[in-house]
Protein backbone atom coordinates (compact mmCIF):
# COMPACT_ATOMS: atom_id res chain seq x y z
CA UNK A 1 0.00 0.00 0.00
CA UNK A 2 0.99 2.96 -1.34
CA UNK A 3 1.39 5.61 1.96
CA UNK A 4 0.34 9.51 1.47
CA UNK A 5 4.13 10.60 1.58
CA UNK A 6 4.44 8.82 -1.68
CA UNK A 7 1.45 10.17 -3.08
CA UNK A 8 2.57 13.85 -2.45
CA UNK A 9 5.43 13.32 -3.65
CA UNK A 10 4.16 11.76 -6.97
CA UNK A 11 1.83 14.92 -7.74
CA UNK A 12 4.49 17.30 -6.76
CA UNK A 13 7.24 15.97 -9.00
CA UNK A 14 4.68 15.39 -11.73
CA UNK A 15 3.57 19.01 -11.66
CA UNK A 16 7.56 20.42 -11.09
CA UNK A 17 8.35 18.22 -14.91
CA UNK A 18 5.15 20.07 -16.16
CA UNK A 19 6.46 23.28 -15.25
CA UNK A 20 10.02 22.89 -16.55
CA UNK A 21 8.66 21.18 -19.53
CA UNK A 22 6.72 24.56 -20.24
CA UNK A 23 10.07 26.53 -19.86
CA UNK A 24 11.84 24.21 -21.82
CA UNK A 25 9.15 24.66 -24.24
CA UNK A 26 9.29 28.24 -24.16
CA UNK A 27 13.14 28.15 -24.01
CA UNK A 28 12.85 26.05 -27.42
CA UNK A 29 10.13 28.60 -29.60
CA UNK A 30 12.49 31.55 -28.60
CA UNK A 31 15.69 30.67 -29.43
CA UNK A 32 13.92 29.07 -32.90
CA UNK A 33 12.05 32.64 -33.80
CA UNK A 34 15.50 34.67 -32.45
CA UNK A 35 17.09 32.52 -35.47
CA UNK A 36 14.54 32.76 -38.13
CA UNK A 37 14.28 36.49 -37.72
CA UNK A 38 17.93 37.05 -37.72
CA UNK A 39 17.64 35.01 -41.25
CA UNK A 40 15.14 37.50 -42.23
CA UNK A 41 17.03 40.31 -41.50
CA UNK A 42 20.02 38.75 -42.73
CA UNK A 43 18.36 37.65 -45.95
CA UNK A 44 17.35 41.42 -46.84
CA UNK A 45 20.44 42.75 -46.17
CA UNK A 46 21.78 40.74 -49.06
CA UNK A 47 19.21 41.62 -51.18
CA UNK A 48 19.45 45.39 -50.26
CA UNK A 49 23.41 44.97 -51.31
CA UNK A 50 22.63 43.11 -54.39
CA UNK A 51 20.46 46.25 -55.49
CA UNK A 52 23.70 48.57 -54.69
CA UNK A 53 25.80 46.88 -56.50
CA UNK A 54 23.29 46.89 -59.32
CA UNK A 55 22.83 50.79 -59.08
CA UNK A 56 26.50 51.30 -58.98
CA UNK A 57 26.73 49.60 -62.89
CA UNK A 58 23.61 51.25 -63.51
CA UNK A 59 25.02 54.76 -62.69
CA UNK A 60 28.15 53.84 -64.71
CA UNK A 61 26.60 52.87 -67.31
CA UNK A 62 23.32 55.27 -67.57
CA UNK A 63 24.72 58.50 -65.05
CA UNK A 64 22.99 60.41 -62.77
CA UNK A 65 22.98 63.83 -62.05
CA UNK A 66 26.51 64.06 -60.98
CA UNK A 67 27.59 63.10 -64.56
CA UNK A 68 27.39 60.84 -67.90
CA UNK A 69 27.68 57.85 -67.83
CA UNK A 70 28.93 54.94 -70.12
CA UNK A 71 25.70 55.12 -72.58
CA UNK A 72 25.34 58.94 -72.58
CA UNK A 73 28.49 59.45 -73.39
CA UNK A 74 28.61 56.69 -76.68
CA UNK A 75 25.37 58.40 -77.76
CA UNK A 76 27.25 61.89 -77.73
CA UNK A 77 30.00 60.31 -79.60
CA UNK A 78 27.40 58.65 -81.99
CA UNK A 79 26.37 62.56 -82.20
CA UNK A 80 29.50 64.27 -82.63
CA UNK A 81 30.28 61.10 -85.80
CA UNK A 82 27.54 62.16 -87.44
CA UNK A 83 27.78 65.86 -87.50
CA UNK A 84 31.76 65.61 -88.59
CA UNK A 85 30.47 63.58 -91.07
CA UNK A 86 27.97 66.09 -92.07
CA UNK A 87 30.46 68.67 -92.22
CA UNK A 88 33.29 66.57 -94.46
CA UNK A 89 30.47 65.77 -96.74
CA UNK A 90 29.09 70.10 -97.19
CA UNK A 91 32.57 70.81 -97.36
CA UNK A 92 33.43 67.96 -100.01
CA UNK A 93 30.15 69.50 -101.68
CA UNK A 94 31.33 72.92 -102.15
CA UNK A 95 34.80 71.23 -103.74
CA UNK A 96 32.68 69.56 -105.66
CA UNK A 97 31.10 72.83 -106.74
CA UNK A 98 34.34 74.62 -107.06
CA UNK A 99 35.64 71.56 -109.12
CA UNK A 100 32.49 71.91 -112.05
CA UNK A 101 33.63 75.97 -111.80
CA UNK A 102 36.80 75.30 -112.89
CA UNK A 103 35.63 72.51 -115.81
CA UNK A 104 33.93 75.23 -116.77
CA UNK A 105 36.33 78.30 -116.77
CA UNK A 106 38.54 75.65 -118.21
CA UNK A 107 35.52 75.64 -121.75
CA UNK A 108 36.39 78.62 -121.79
CA UNK A 109 40.08 78.78 -122.10
CA UNK A 110 39.43 75.98 -125.07
CA UNK A 111 37.01 78.42 -126.66
CA UNK A 112 39.17 81.08 -126.51
CA UNK A 113 42.11 78.62 -128.21
CA UNK A 114 39.62 77.74 -130.88
CA UNK A 115 39.28 81.55 -131.83
CA UNK A 116 43.01 82.06 -131.56
CA UNK A 117 43.25 78.86 -133.98
CA UNK A 118 41.18 80.75 -136.51
CA UNK A 119 42.97 83.57 -136.28
CA UNK A 120 46.11 82.43 -137.24
CA UNK A 121 44.82 80.31 -139.96
CA UNK A 122 43.43 83.93 -141.23
CA UNK A 123 46.50 85.29 -140.98
CA UNK A 124 48.38 82.97 -142.40
CA UNK A 125 45.64 83.13 -145.17
CA UNK A 126 46.20 86.36 -145.71
CA UNK A 127 50.28 85.89 -145.68
CA UNK A 128 49.85 83.33 -148.77
CA UNK A 129 48.13 85.98 -150.31
CA UNK A 130 50.72 88.87 -149.56
CA UNK A 131 53.22 86.22 -150.63
CA UNK A 132 51.88 85.51 -154.13
CA UNK A 133 51.12 89.33 -154.30
CA UNK A 134 54.83 89.89 -153.83
CA UNK A 135 55.54 87.23 -156.40
CA UNK A 136 53.71 89.10 -159.17
CA UNK A 137 55.46 92.41 -158.53
CA UNK A 138 58.85 90.99 -159.18
CA UNK A 139 62.05 92.32 -157.78
CA UNK A 140 60.02 95.22 -155.97
CA UNK A 141 58.23 92.64 -154.14
CA UNK A 142 60.85 91.10 -152.83
CA UNK A 143 60.68 92.72 -148.88
CA UNK A 144 57.45 92.48 -148.93
CA UNK A 145 57.78 89.13 -149.54
CA UNK A 146 60.07 88.13 -146.39
CA UNK A 147 57.54 90.14 -144.28
CA UNK A 148 55.11 87.65 -145.43
CA UNK A 149 56.63 85.09 -144.84
CA UNK A 150 57.72 86.51 -141.28
CA UNK A 151 54.16 86.80 -140.39
CA UNK A 152 52.99 83.47 -141.37
CA UNK A 153 56.01 81.86 -139.47
CA UNK A 154 54.31 83.99 -136.32
CA UNK A 155 50.70 82.28 -137.63
CA UNK A 156 52.53 79.05 -137.53
CA UNK A 157 53.70 79.56 -133.79
CA UNK A 158 50.24 81.00 -132.44
CA UNK A 159 48.79 77.33 -133.98
CA UNK A 160 51.74 75.96 -132.36
CA UNK A 161 50.93 77.57 -128.99
CA UNK A 162 47.51 76.75 -129.00
CA UNK A 163 47.70 72.94 -129.75
CA UNK A 164 50.33 72.94 -126.42
CA UNK A 165 47.82 74.68 -124.53
CA UNK A 166 44.77 71.86 -126.15
CA UNK A 167 47.41 69.08 -124.51
CA UNK A 168 47.52 71.13 -121.05
CA UNK A 169 43.69 71.37 -120.90
CA UNK A 170 43.02 67.86 -121.82
CA UNK A 171 45.47 66.90 -118.46
CA UNK A 172 43.72 69.46 -116.54
CA UNK A 173 40.63 67.71 -117.52
CA UNK A 174 41.47 64.73 -116.75
CA UNK A 175 42.83 65.90 -113.30
CA UNK A 176 39.57 67.77 -112.57
CA UNK A 177 37.55 64.40 -113.06
CA UNK A 178 39.95 62.69 -110.62
CA UNK A 179 39.58 65.48 -108.07
CA UNK A 180 35.90 65.29 -108.55
CA UNK A 181 35.45 61.18 -108.01
CA UNK A 182 37.70 61.84 -105.21
CA UNK A 183 35.79 64.33 -103.79
CA UNK A 184 32.52 62.34 -104.55
CA UNK A 185 33.51 60.00 -102.25
CA UNK A 186 34.46 62.08 -99.77
CA UNK A 187 31.12 63.36 -99.11
CA UNK A 188 29.23 59.79 -100.00
CA UNK A 189 29.12 58.39 -96.89
CA UNK A 190 26.21 55.53 -95.31
CA UNK A 191 24.27 56.80 -92.71
CA UNK A 192 22.69 53.41 -92.14
CA UNK A 193 25.84 52.29 -89.74
CA UNK A 194 25.68 55.16 -87.33
CA UNK A 195 21.88 55.18 -87.18
CA UNK A 196 21.87 51.82 -86.14
CA UNK A 197 25.11 51.99 -83.54
CA UNK A 198 22.72 54.91 -82.12
CA UNK A 199 19.41 52.87 -82.27
CA UNK A 200 21.42 50.22 -80.24
CA UNK A 201 22.49 52.80 -77.66
CA UNK A 202 18.98 54.10 -76.87
CA UNK A 203 17.76 50.50 -76.78
CA UNK A 204 20.72 49.71 -74.08
CA UNK A 205 19.31 52.46 -72.19
CA UNK A 206 15.91 51.50 -72.52
CA UNK A 207 16.66 48.06 -71.42
CA UNK A 208 18.53 49.46 -68.19
CA UNK A 209 15.86 51.86 -67.40
CA UNK A 210 13.43 48.97 -67.17
CA UNK A 211 15.83 46.61 -65.50
CA UNK A 212 16.16 48.87 -62.69
CA UNK A 213 12.55 49.78 -62.40
CA UNK A 214 11.82 46.01 -61.90
CA UNK A 215 14.38 45.21 -59.63
CA UNK A 216 13.09 48.26 -57.92
CA UNK A 217 9.78 46.78 -57.42
CA UNK A 218 10.57 42.72 -56.97
CA UNK A 219 13.16 44.56 -53.50
CA UNK A 220 9.81 46.54 -52.25
CA UNK A 221 7.99 43.37 -52.89
CA UNK A 222 10.47 41.19 -50.90
CA UNK A 223 10.46 43.91 -48.41
CA UNK A 224 6.94 43.90 -47.58
CA UNK A 225 7.03 40.27 -47.86
CA UNK A 226 10.25 39.92 -44.55
CA UNK A 227 7.83 42.62 -42.99
CA UNK A 228 4.93 40.37 -42.81
CA UNK A 229 6.84 37.37 -42.03
CA UNK A 230 8.49 39.19 -38.99
CA UNK A 231 5.89 40.44 -37.75
CA UNK A 232 3.93 37.13 -37.46
CA UNK A 233 6.96 36.18 -36.04
CA UNK A 234 5.94 38.33 -33.21
CA UNK A 235 3.61 35.63 -32.15
CA UNK A 236 6.52 34.08 -29.56
CA UNK A 237 5.80 36.94 -27.62
CA UNK A 238 2.18 35.64 -27.12
CA UNK A 239 2.84 31.75 -26.58
CA UNK A 240 5.86 32.89 -24.35
CA UNK A 241 3.43 34.84 -22.07
CA UNK A 242 0.19 32.01 -22.44
CA UNK A 243 3.06 29.50 -21.06
CA UNK A 244 4.05 31.99 -18.69
CA UNK A 245 0.69 32.28 -17.03
CA UNK A 246 0.41 28.47 -17.45
CA UNK A 247 3.03 27.72 -15.29
CA UNK A 248 2.37 30.24 -12.53
CA UNK A 249 -1.37 28.50 -12.33
CA UNK A 250 0.65 25.12 -12.01
CA UNK A 251 2.92 26.26 -9.51
CA UNK A 252 0.26 27.58 -7.49
CA UNK A 253 -1.37 24.08 -7.73
CA UNK A 254 1.91 22.30 -6.52
CA UNK A 255 1.92 24.77 -3.63
CA UNK A 256 -1.43 24.18 -2.69
CA UNK A 257 -1.31 20.40 -2.86
CA UNK A 258 2.15 20.23 -0.88
CA UNK A 259 0.41 22.63 1.87
CA UNK A 260 -2.61 20.12 1.75
CA UNK A 261 -0.45 17.21 2.19
CA UNK A 262 1.48 18.23 5.02
CA UNK A 263 -1.43 19.78 6.80
CA UNK A 264 -3.62 16.25 6.20
CA UNK A 265 -0.70 14.79 7.97
CA UNK A 266 -1.05 10.88 5.88
CA UNK A 267 -5.00 10.84 6.87
CA UNK A 268 -5.43 10.51 3.21
CA UNK A 269 -8.60 8.30 2.03
CA UNK A 270 -7.93 4.75 1.23
CA UNK A 271 -8.29 3.06 -2.15
CA UNK A 272 -6.25 5.28 -4.05
CA UNK A 273 -3.58 2.83 -4.75
CA UNK A 274 -4.66 2.25 -8.59
CA UNK A 275 -4.39 6.09 -9.21
CA UNK A 276 -1.14 6.50 -7.49
CA UNK A 277 -0.06 3.37 -9.72
CA UNK A 278 -1.30 4.94 -12.83
CA UNK A 279 0.61 7.98 -11.94
CA UNK A 280 3.84 6.22 -11.32
CA UNK A 281 3.36 4.34 -14.85
CA UNK A 282 2.21 7.80 -16.40
CA UNK A 283 5.61 9.17 -15.11
CA UNK A 284 8.65 7.06 -16.26
CA UNK A 285 6.54 5.89 -19.49
CA UNK A 286 6.16 9.94 -20.82
CA UNK A 287 9.03 10.35 -23.51
CA UNK A 288 9.49 13.69 -24.11
CA UNK A 289 11.97 15.67 -26.45
CA UNK A 290 15.35 15.93 -24.40
CA UNK A 291 16.59 18.72 -26.42
CA UNK A 292 16.72 21.69 -24.85
CA UNK A 293 18.20 23.96 -27.24
CA UNK A 294 18.10 24.90 -30.44
CA UNK A 295 21.28 24.57 -31.41
CA UNK A 296 21.95 21.42 -29.97
CA UNK A 297 21.12 19.45 -32.73
CA UNK A 298 21.76 18.50 -36.43
CA UNK A 299 19.06 19.06 -38.54
CA UNK A 300 18.24 16.76 -41.46
CA UNK A 301 16.42 18.92 -43.74
CA UNK A 302 16.15 16.56 -47.01
CA UNK B 1 14.83 61.47 -109.62
CA UNK B 2 14.39 64.65 -109.27
CA UNK B 3 10.67 67.14 -110.03
CA UNK B 4 10.75 70.54 -109.90
CA UNK B 5 7.82 72.31 -109.39
CA UNK B 6 7.04 76.39 -108.79
CA UNK B 7 3.87 75.48 -107.12
CA UNK B 8 2.85 78.97 -106.07
CA UNK B 9 4.96 82.61 -106.02
CA UNK B 10 8.33 82.61 -104.85
CA UNK B 11 8.02 79.08 -103.54
CA UNK B 12 10.63 75.84 -105.41
CA UNK B 13 9.21 72.33 -104.55
CA UNK B 14 12.02 69.73 -105.62
CA UNK B 15 10.87 66.30 -105.30
CA UNK B 16 13.23 63.62 -105.09
CA UNK B 17 12.06 60.16 -105.55
CA UNK B 18 14.27 56.96 -105.20
CA UNK B 19 17.66 57.07 -103.70
CA UNK B 20 19.04 61.16 -102.82
CA UNK B 21 22.69 60.75 -103.18
CA UNK B 22 25.88 62.12 -105.14
CA UNK B 23 24.14 60.82 -108.00
CA UNK B 24 21.57 63.29 -108.14
CA UNK B 25 23.98 65.87 -107.65
CA UNK B 26 23.96 67.50 -111.03
CA UNK B 27 20.48 67.41 -111.44
CA UNK B 28 19.84 68.94 -108.03
CA UNK B 29 22.63 71.79 -108.77
CA UNK B 30 20.71 72.50 -112.07
CA UNK B 31 17.13 73.22 -110.36
CA UNK B 32 18.85 75.50 -107.73
CA UNK B 33 21.33 77.42 -109.87
CA UNK B 34 18.71 79.71 -111.30
CA UNK B 35 16.92 83.05 -109.34
CA UNK B 36 16.93 81.82 -105.60
CA UNK B 37 12.92 81.79 -104.69
CA UNK B 38 11.78 82.70 -101.20
CA UNK B 39 11.26 79.49 -99.90
CA UNK B 40 12.60 76.25 -101.73
CA UNK B 41 10.53 73.03 -100.20
CA UNK B 42 12.33 69.68 -100.14
CA UNK B 43 9.98 66.93 -100.68
CA UNK B 44 11.78 63.53 -99.48
CA UNK B 45 8.39 61.74 -99.05
CA UNK B 46 8.90 59.71 -101.99
CA UNK B 47 12.93 59.05 -101.44
CA UNK B 48 14.11 55.69 -99.66
CA UNK B 49 17.55 56.60 -99.15
CA UNK B 50 19.71 58.88 -98.61
CA UNK B 51 23.58 59.39 -97.61
CA UNK B 52 25.73 62.31 -96.09
CA UNK B 53 26.05 64.47 -99.54
CA UNK B 54 22.73 64.64 -99.68
CA UNK B 55 22.98 66.13 -96.53
CA UNK B 56 25.80 68.26 -97.58
CA UNK B 57 23.84 69.23 -100.60
CA UNK B 58 21.34 70.32 -97.98
CA UNK B 59 23.56 72.66 -96.36
CA UNK B 60 24.78 73.76 -98.82
CA UNK B 61 21.53 75.39 -100.28
CA UNK B 62 20.69 76.54 -96.26
CA UNK B 63 23.83 78.85 -96.80
CA UNK B 64 22.31 79.80 -99.99
CA UNK B 65 19.36 81.33 -98.22
CA UNK B 66 21.29 83.06 -96.08
CA UNK B 67 21.56 79.96 -93.31
CA UNK B 68 17.57 80.98 -92.24
CA UNK B 69 15.73 78.14 -91.62
CA UNK B 70 12.24 79.06 -92.09
CA UNK B 71 13.39 79.31 -95.88
CA UNK B 72 14.24 75.56 -96.70
CA UNK B 73 11.14 73.38 -95.65
CA UNK B 74 12.22 69.44 -96.22
CA UNK B 75 9.44 67.00 -96.14
CA UNK B 76 10.72 64.25 -94.30
CA UNK B 77 8.64 61.27 -95.00
CA UNK B 78 9.14 58.28 -92.63
CA UNK B 79 11.61 55.26 -93.10
CA UNK B 80 15.46 55.53 -93.32
CA UNK B 81 15.31 59.74 -94.47
CA UNK B 82 13.55 61.09 -91.75
CA UNK B 83 15.66 58.74 -89.27
CA UNK B 84 18.76 60.29 -90.59
CA UNK B 85 17.63 63.80 -90.85
CA UNK B 86 16.64 63.22 -86.93
CA UNK B 87 20.14 61.90 -86.41
CA UNK B 88 21.70 64.57 -87.81
CA UNK B 89 20.00 67.10 -85.85
CA UNK B 90 18.67 68.59 -89.01
CA UNK B 91 15.07 69.82 -87.05
CA UNK B 92 17.72 72.78 -85.88
CA UNK B 93 18.64 74.30 -89.35
CA UNK B 94 15.85 73.43 -91.41
CA UNK B 95 11.86 73.39 -91.33
CA UNK B 96 11.55 69.51 -91.18
CA UNK B 97 7.78 68.12 -90.92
Amino acid sequence: MKTAETLSALVGQTLGGVIDDLSRAQQLVREGVQGLTGSFHAFRQQLQAQNDELREVSKLLQGNEGGQGFIVHMNAIVGRFVEDLVHVSASSMKLVQRVEEMGSDIEQVVHNVDRIESLANETRFIALNARIEAHRAGDSGRTFRVVADEVKALADDATGFSAHIRELVARTHGRLDEARAAVSQLASHDMNGALDAQQQVLRALEALSATNGRVSASLSQVDHHIAQTVRALQFEDMVSQILDSAKRRLEAVRTLWLEWAARSQGQLPTGLDEVTSALEAALTSTSVVKQTSMNAGSVELF
Amino acid sequence: MIDVHREMEGVMTLRISGKFNFSCYKEFQDAVSGPVPTRYVIDLSRADYIDSSALGMLLLLREKVGEDASRVVIRSGSGQPSEVLRLANFQRLFTVN
